[in-house]
């Protein structure tokens, strides 16, 4: 075996992703004081609780600290993030009516192809604002809502009120707070009891002006024995300053209700990834989290289940994939609190060229959650002395009656495997590619189909060289 | 009355998670006087191949992680018990060094400071029992013990550990393994109302290997707060940490596990395990088993378990014709046996096994 030629790992090629449009906007606000949250409000039209919410979050926000762990933050200067950037066009029901260079983007990104392929509803927004949805006609006539979240606050306003920022309320931490001061854009689903949407919905959220932020909120309710996929895509151009996107994702899932939720997120390398996500899990339902993590500069992300209902069951299929100058801290946070619930996490990385990984995860069973089985396994790759690959998961277990195991492995790619493959002829580049392939095809394999495609061209093997 | 907040872990994590430190409430440092219930046995022994001064003047302690900057100032400046033992070559066909601390009305608070260093291929096995003999009085313990192996010498560590459970038990040991150095640290965690333990092995040589293995055994309301890290740097180092416990009543434990493969330590292999058995409802474990790593070609894992007693286990026993009580036991002792078996003194292995009666 040949020590001295590397199989390379290309880095992921973002052409697609890089494309850039003169920065236009109708409106635009810069930093984060009162008076720019009771623009962004007056802006909206929004009714006054949803402004005393806003200020309310900027009082939190002011109170809480920075996180005192993970990823150095110190890039961050709220002063120079334009907090809103409306797009200079309003939300349309036809690609035909948004803005040449704006279709042009979502375009490139297959967005308006997918929605004609695979899937059943597409939300684009662009910058701060949602400027095109759609929905199947079929679904509509199930009485299932999908909008974009202003709409909803005017239309749906009563259940908007009485479950937004509920199940993440505002003091959760610093990020958050943040958001729920001026939070904008984003999705809201509504699928009615024992409603089944077999093909999925996706919101695509592309930020295109430079220094800006992306705050866009997502509240998906899917009402007992109903299931639904949702999609959530995202990414950006590069540019020299700091971006940041501080989404929120709230999920409720009803009895016996089911839904997944997967995210293929792509931000460029200037981006700070805050994001926040949430889901309560009612009785005999399921959430089931999908997640494949290439982009940004620094990610901090950790979706939560909340088991609240008896026999309430989580699954995280999640990949991280960092390289040069970006820093990945992701991973999944469980709380059992029902009865017999269950959660079982498989998560993967790969580090190189200096890029770093950290999975970070914390699963809890409290005092009640008896029959609470819990499983977690983490695999890490790393793939140069460069490089970096932590695995920070806690557990705190507050009941006897539990099944909780936990597993991590971290490693280079063994030469005795390599050996083995080469023995029933193989070549050790193909051996090695075929280990990399087979190390992340768990996780691609729960992606739909077309992410899965795109994760593979991601993670782009060229087969000349070796690893190791 | 003042708050005390020790042990914090290598690497933080969210706050919320309730594991990066613990906090002692309403604590107050006690007065720290003279400490004069230390026995060695086997002193004569001793005389050909180790060399033990109780009354050494020790360099201030600079061990690479501590319970807390404010305990070792206590070590540095009112350490009541120091001992300097240095292993020499030929000290390898001596008998294990056996040093007992017995705490009691007298002596209820102790401040020890030891320093072990190993020649070149020395050898050596060292017992350390903390007892107490009050039940009375709230008994204190604050030590550190730094250890420096020098290239291909082997040192088996025991710590044992029978305070009373209204004392603290706060226990340091900096082990520091020079090339194909051996260093095995054998604890046993029965005392204390607090337990706060931080145990690490810096693997900076080639070919340096540690083990750390734990047992402990929590009541009432004992609280165990256990920090091992294990820092490699040297190429082809190994280390193993397996922590075993049981939890009755209202006890809790924390575990924090940390293999920190680090530039340099090529080709290391690092593996921890820890196993928490929950004999009781209100009985609470945490873990955090981290692997750090920025280096390549290492081999890393850990795992980490938490419940009760299998019940497909209990049931085989039972139908033996074994008592479901007396199967519990036989399971919990199963559990900790491969532990426990690496004790070779007899006598106190048998004083252990007698702690441990539940």
């Amino acid at each position: 075996m040949s020590d001295k030629k590397k199989t390379q790992v290309e880095e992921i090629n973002r052409n697609m992703y890089d494309i850039r449009n003169p920065e236009e906007y109708s409106y635009k606000t810069q930093g984060l004081t009162e008076d720019v949250i009771r623009e962004i409000s007056a802006q909206k039209n929004e009714p006054q609780w949803m402004l005393d919410f806003r200020l309310h979050a900027l009082e939190v926000y002011e109170q809480l600290e920075m996180p005192s762990w993970g990823p150095s933050l110190h890039e961050l200067d709220m002063d120079k993030i334009a907090t809103y950037v409306k797009p200079k066009t309003d939300m349309k029901r036809s690609w035909d009516d948004v803005p040449e260079d704006i279709k042009n983007t979502f375009d490139a990104l297959g967005i308006p192809q997918a929605e004609k392929e695979s899937l059943s509803g597409v939300g684009a927004q662009y910058d701060s604002e949602v400027v095109y949805h759609s929905i199947k006609e079929d679904l509509k006539k199930q009485g299932v809502i999908y909008t974009d979240f202003e709409s909803a606050v005017r239309d749906y306003g009563d259940i908007v009120k009485k479950y937004f920022m509920k199940c993440v309320p505002v003091t959760e931490h610093k990020f958050v707070a943040l958001h729920g001061a001026i939070w904008s854009g984003g999705s809201f689903v509504y699928v009615p009891k024992g409603v089944q949407v077999d093909i999925p919905l996706q919101s695509y959220f592309r930020l295109n002006a430079p220094g800006a932020g992306q705050f866009e909120h997502t509240l998906i309710i899917v009402d007992e024995g109903a299931s639904l996929h949702f999609i959530e895509g995202c990414s950006a151009p590069k540019y020299n300053e700091i971006n940041l996107h501080a989404g929120c994702v709230e999920l409720y899932v009803k009895e016996n209700a089911r839904l997944r939720y997967s995210t293929i997120e792509n931000w460029s390398k200037n981006m700070l990834n805050l994001n926040t996500k949430k889901a309560i899990v009612e009785k005999n339902g399921k959430i089931e989290w999908v997640t494949g993590s290439f982009g940004s500069k620094i990610s901090m992300l950790y979706p939560m289940s909340v088991l609240k209902g008896d026999n309430s069951k989580s699954e995280y299929t999640g990949i991280s994939f960092a390289g040069h100058g970006q820093n990945l801290d992701t991973g999944l946070k469980v709380a059992h609190i029902g009865k017999n619930t269950s959660s079982v996490m498989n998560a993967k990385s790969i580090s190189k060229d200096g890029g770093a990984c950290t999975f970070r995860s914390s699963v809890k069973v409290t005092p009640g959650a008896t029959g609470a089985k819990s499983s977690l396994s983490c695999e890490s790759l790393m793939l140069d002395d460069i490089s970096r690959s932590d695995t920070i998961p806690a557990n705190e277990i507050e009941t006897d009656d539990v099944v909780f195991s936990h597993e991590a492995k971290i490693g280079a790619i063994s030469d005795q495997t390599i050996f083995y493959l080469m023995t029933r002829g193989i070549s050790e580049e193909e051996a090695r590619a075929m280990i990399v392939r087979g190390f992340a095809s768990p996780i691609s394999k729960e992606l739909p189909l077309e992410y899965a495609v795109e994760m593979n061209r991601l993670i782009n093997l060229e087969l000349e060289g070796s690893i190791g | 009355m003042e708050k005390m907040i020790l042990n914090e872990t290598p690497v933080r994590t969210a706050r919320s998670f309730h594991i990066n430190n613990i906090e002692l409430k309403d604590f107050t440092m006690p007065e720290i006087g003279k400490f004069e219930n230390i026995q060695i046995h086997n002193c004569g022994k001793l005389a050909r191949g180790i060399e033990i001064d109780q009354n050494a003047k020790l360099p201030k302690p600079s061990p690479s992680h501590s319970l807390s900057q404010e305990l070792t100032n206590q070590i540095e400046l009112n350490a009541n018990s120091n001992l300097k033992i240095k292993v020499n070559v030929d000290a390898a066909e001596t008998e294990p060094i056996m040093i007992n601390y017995t705490l009691d009305n007298k002596n209820p608070n102790l401040v020890n400071h030891i320093s072990i260093t190993a020649d070149e291929n020395a050898k050596a096995k060292i017992y350390i029992v903390y007892r107490a003999q009050t039940k009375q009085n709230v008994l204190y313990h604050n030590g550190l013990i730094e250890v420096n192996l020098a290239k291909n010498s082997s040192m088996d560590l025991y710590l044992v550990n029978f305070l009373s459970d209204i004392s603290y038990n706060l226990d340091c040991v900096d082990a520091n393994l020079a090339e194909n150095s051996k260093f095995n640290l054998i604890t046993v965690d029965l005392g204390g109302k607090y337990s706060i333990t931080n145990y690490n092995v810096n693997l900076v040589k080639s070919g340096a290997e540690g083990t750390i293995n734990t047992v402990y055994l929590g009541k009432k309301d004992q609280v165990f707060d256990i920090n091992d890290i294990a820092s490699m740097s040297g190429e082809k180092t190994k280390v193993s940490i397996n922590v075993q416990g049981a939890l009755f009543d209202n006890a809790k434990k924390n575990f924090k596990g940390t293999i920190d493969f680090r530039k340099g330590c090529k080709k290391a292999k690092g593996q921890e395990e820890e196993f928490c058995m929950l004999l009781s409802p209100k009985a609470v474990s945490r873990g955090l088993p981290m692997l750090l790593c920025t280096e390549e070609a290492v081999d890393g894992a850990h795992s980490s378990a938490a419940g009760k007693i299998e019940g497909d286990k209990l049931f085989y026993l039972m139908t033996r014709g074994i008592s479901e009580e007396e199967a519990r036991k036989l399971i919990i002792k199963a559990r900790f046996q491969p532990i426990l078996q690496l004790i070779e003194n007899e006598e106190l292995k048998n004083e252990v096994l007698e702690k441990m009666r539940f």
